[in-house]
C-alpha cells in the first residue's frame, strides 16, 4: 500500500509499504476513504517531537470502511464506516472508566519509555513517535486500529466524509478545550491560533454560551475565517502589546478564559518569542511556549487557563508567580476523543454545525509531502488539508 | 474480554524501542507496585502460576536470548496477600523476593507490590545485562508488570510488532485486502 511517512525533519516521503494485520484480538483493518494533515503533525514535520524514526507512518485524523476484524470484536461490522478517535484507548482501565480515554493505561507498548520522561505513560497515539506507542498512523491507504470497539464512531449512511473526519480529533479537542473553561453565561474567552482547533473552539465557546471570542493570531485568512464565526480578531503583528490590547477590549478585566490552541511553535515577534526560537533552533530549548507566557498573564483573576495545544518538554520562564497571584486554573492534556464523538455527531446530524468549513485544499495521496511543506509555510492561506485516499 | 485464569502470558519479545527504553544503571534490587483494575481473587490466582510469575520476574525472551535458566520455587505466604519466591540450585539466576498483594482504595482493583533482589554467580551480571542495550532487571521487570496489566484488564497485550512502515522497503510487505 502507499503510506505518507516521516522521512526527519522537514521531510515526508510516499512509500510502498507492507499492509498492516490483525495483531490483537480487539483489532480491526480499516481501508482509508478520507485522512487529513493535522497542525500537531507539523511539529513532527518541524522535528520538536522526540523519538520519531525515519519510515514512520504518519496521519491520525482518519475514517474509511472496515474490511478485517478480530476475533475479540463485538461492536463493529465489516463493512462499517468509521471515524477514528486520534487516541487509542483500551475501554476497560481505571481511566478509560472515567472517559479519561487519553490517558488510558494500557495502550502504549512503550509506556516505560513514557513513565521515565513524564512519570507516568498516558495513551498510545496513532502516528506520534514511539514516545507515545509507535503506532502507524492513518495518512495510509489502510490503518490497523486497536481496540476498535472502543476506538470508533460509526457513521450512518449517506453523511459525506469530509463533514465526520474532524471528529476524529480538531472537532472534540476544540470544543473540550472550550469545555474545560467552564464558560458561564456572559463570559468572554480569549484564543490565541486560528488554525483548525482555533476555529472548533471558537464554535464550542460560542455554543457553550460565551457571550465573547477574541482571537489572536497573525495570519490574513485565519482571522477572516474567525471573524465569519463572530469572533473579534487581533492580528498581533498590528498591535504594539497584545496584552494591553486584550485588557483594553476586556474593560480592564481580563479574559475569564484563555485558551492555548498553538502549543509549543509559538510565532511572534517580541522579544521572549525570539529568544525561545532561537534557543530551540540551539537545541537549548525543547519549546516556544509564549503564547502560553501570554495567556496566563492576560486571563483575569480567578479565570481558567485551558490548553489542548501540544506541548512535549520543560518550558522556560512560564509566569507561574503570576499565576499563582491571580489564582488561575490550569486545564491541559490530549484530548479524551472518545467522549464527544457521538455527542458531536448528534449536532452534525442535527445540521447544527459543519466542520468541514475548515477545508482549504484537497489532495491525493501522491501531494502528500508537497502539502505538509505548503501547511508548515502556510502558502496559499492553507489551514486545513484533507487527502482522499480511495 | 476477561482472561481464564489458566492463560499465561504470551511470550512477546521485547521491541527494539523497549531495548533502548532510558539506560539505567543495572540494579540488582528492583521494587515496583502497579494497579490492576481486577478483583484480587483473579489476579492472586493468576500471579501465584509458576509460570507466569517467572515470566514477570524475567521475560521469556531474555531467558531465550541469554540461554539462561530461571527455575523457582513459589510459596503462597496467605491467599490474596502474600507471595515469596526464590530460584532453585538449577538456576543461573539468582533471584528471591516477595509480592504483596492488597485491594486498591474504593474498589479500584488490585495493588501488586513486587520486591525482588537478583544476582549472578561469578560476577557475570555486567555481562548479562551487557547483551540487553542496557536493559536492567528493573526496567524489564516493569515492563512484564505493565503486560501483565494489560493482559489482565483487556485480554491483550498492546504491540505494534508486525505492522507496516517505511522501513519495509527493505522488505516489502505483503499485499492481503
Amino acid at each position: 500500500m502507499k503510506a505518507l511517512c516521516w522521512e526527519g525533519k522537514e521531510s515526508v516521503a510516499v512509500h510502498n509499504t507492507g499492509e498492516p494485520r490483525i495483531l490483537n484480538p480487539s483489532d480491526a483493518i480499516v481501508k482509508v476513504t478520507t485522512a487529513a494533515i493535522c497542525g500537531s503533525d507539523l511539529h513532527l514535520y518541524d522535528g520538536y517531537i522526540p523519538t520519531m524514526k525515519k519510515g514512520d507512518i504518519l496521519g491520525h485524523e482518519t475514517m474509511g470502511e472496515v474490511v478485517e476484524i478480530g476475533a475479540n470484536v463485538k461492536k463493529v461490522r465489516v463493512g462499517d464506516r468509521i471515524v477514528i478517535p486520534f487516541d487509542i484507548a483500551c475501554g476497560k482501565c481505571h481511566f478509560c472508566e472515567q472517559e479519561q480515554f487519553s490517558i488510558c493505561d494500557n495502550t502504549n507498548p512503550n509506556a516505560v519509555m513514557a513513565d521515565k520522561l513524564y512519570g507516568y505513560s498516558g495513551a498510545g497515539l496513532f502516528g506520534y513517535s514511539h514516545l507515545y506507542g509507535g503506532y502507524a498512523g492513518g495518512q495510509a491507504e489502510y490503518i490497523r486500529v486497536p481496540h476498535v470497539d472502543t476506538n470508533s464512531l460509526v457513521i450512518p449512511p449517506g453523511v459525506p466524509d469530509e463533514q465526520v473526519l474532524f471528529l476524529s480529533d480538531i472537532f472534540p479537542t476544540g470544543y473540550m478545550a472550550a469545555e474545560n473553561c467552564g464558560i458561564q453565561r456572559g463570559d468572554t474567552v480569549a484564543i490565541w491560533g486560528a488554525g483548525p482547533v482555533g476555529q472548533m473552539a471558537i464554535l464550542s465557546a460560542f455554543m457553550l454560551g460565551a457571550e465573547r471570542v477574541l482571537v489572536v493570531d497573525h495570519f490574513p485568512g485565519r482571522l477572516k475565517m474567525a471573524r465569519d464565526l463572530g469572533a473579534e480578531t487581533i492580528n498581533f503583528e498590528d498591535v504594539e502589546d497584545v496584552l494591553d490590547e486584550i485588557k483594553f477590549r476586556t474593560g480592564g478585566r481580563g479574559p475569564d478564559a484563555c485558551i492555548d490552541a498553538v502549543g509549543l511553535e509559538a510565532h511572534g515577534t517580541s522579544a521572549p518569542a525570539v529568544l525561545d526560537r532561537a534557543k530551540a533552533a540551539l537545541f537549548l530549548a525543547t519549546d516556544r511556549p509564549n503564547v502560553l507566557r501570554q495567556a496566563i498573564q492576560a486571563c483575569r483573576k480567578g479565570g481558567v487557563v485551558s490548553v489542548p495545544g501540544v506541548y512535549a518538554g520543560a518550558l522556560d520562564k512560564i509566569p507561574f508567580g503570576a499565576a499563582f497571584a491571580k489564582g488561575l486554573t490550569f486545564k491541559m492534556g490530549q484530548t479524551h476523543t472518545q467522549r464527544y464523538m457521538q455527542p458531536l455527531l448528534q449536532r452534525i446530524l442535527e445540521d447544527e454545525i459543519d466542520p468541514s468549513f475548515v477545508i482549504t485544499h484537497r489532495i491525493g495521496l501522491d501531494e502528500g509531502p508537497e502539502a505538509y511543506r505548503l501547511f508548515s509555510e502556510n502558502k496559499d492561506e492553507c489551514i486545513k488539508v484533507v487527502i482522499k485516499m480511495h | 474480554m476477561t482472561p481464564t485464569i489458566s492463560s499465561s502470558l504470551p511470550d512477546l519479545s521485547l521491541s527494539e524501542d523497549e531495548l533502548l527504553s532510558p539506560m539505567l544503571e543495572p540494579k540488582t534490587k528492583s521494587r515496583y507496585s502497579i494497579t490492576i483494575n481486577r478483583p484480587i481473587d483473579e489476579v492472586f490466582i493468576f500471579i501465584s502460576n509458576l509460570r507466569n510469575l517467572t515470566d514477570v520476574l524475567v521475560s521469556a525472551e531474555l531467558r531465550v536470548h541469554d540461554h539462561s535458566r530461571l527455575e523457582i520455587d513459589l510459596k503462597v505466604e496467605r491467599a490474596n496477600e502474600r507471595i515469596s519466591f526464590r530460584s532453585t540450585e538449577k538456576s543461573d539466576v539468582e533471584v528471591h523476593g516477595e509480592i504483596g498483594l492488597a485491594h486498591a482504595p474504593a474498589d479500584r482493583g488490585t495493588v501488586i507490590a513486587l520486591e525482588a533482589d537478583y544476582t549472578l554467580p561469578g560476577g557475570k551480571l555486567q555481562e548479562w545485562l551487557g547483551l540487553f542495550s542496557g536493559q536492567d532487571p528493573d526496567t524489564v521487570m516493569q515492563i512484564q508488570l505493565k503486560r501483565l496489566k494489560s493482559f489482565l484488564e483487556t485480554g491483550e497485550i498492546p504491540t505494534t510488532a508486525g505492522q507496516p512502515s517505511g522501513r519495509d522497503e527493505e522488505q516489502p510487505g505483503t499485499t492481503v485486502h
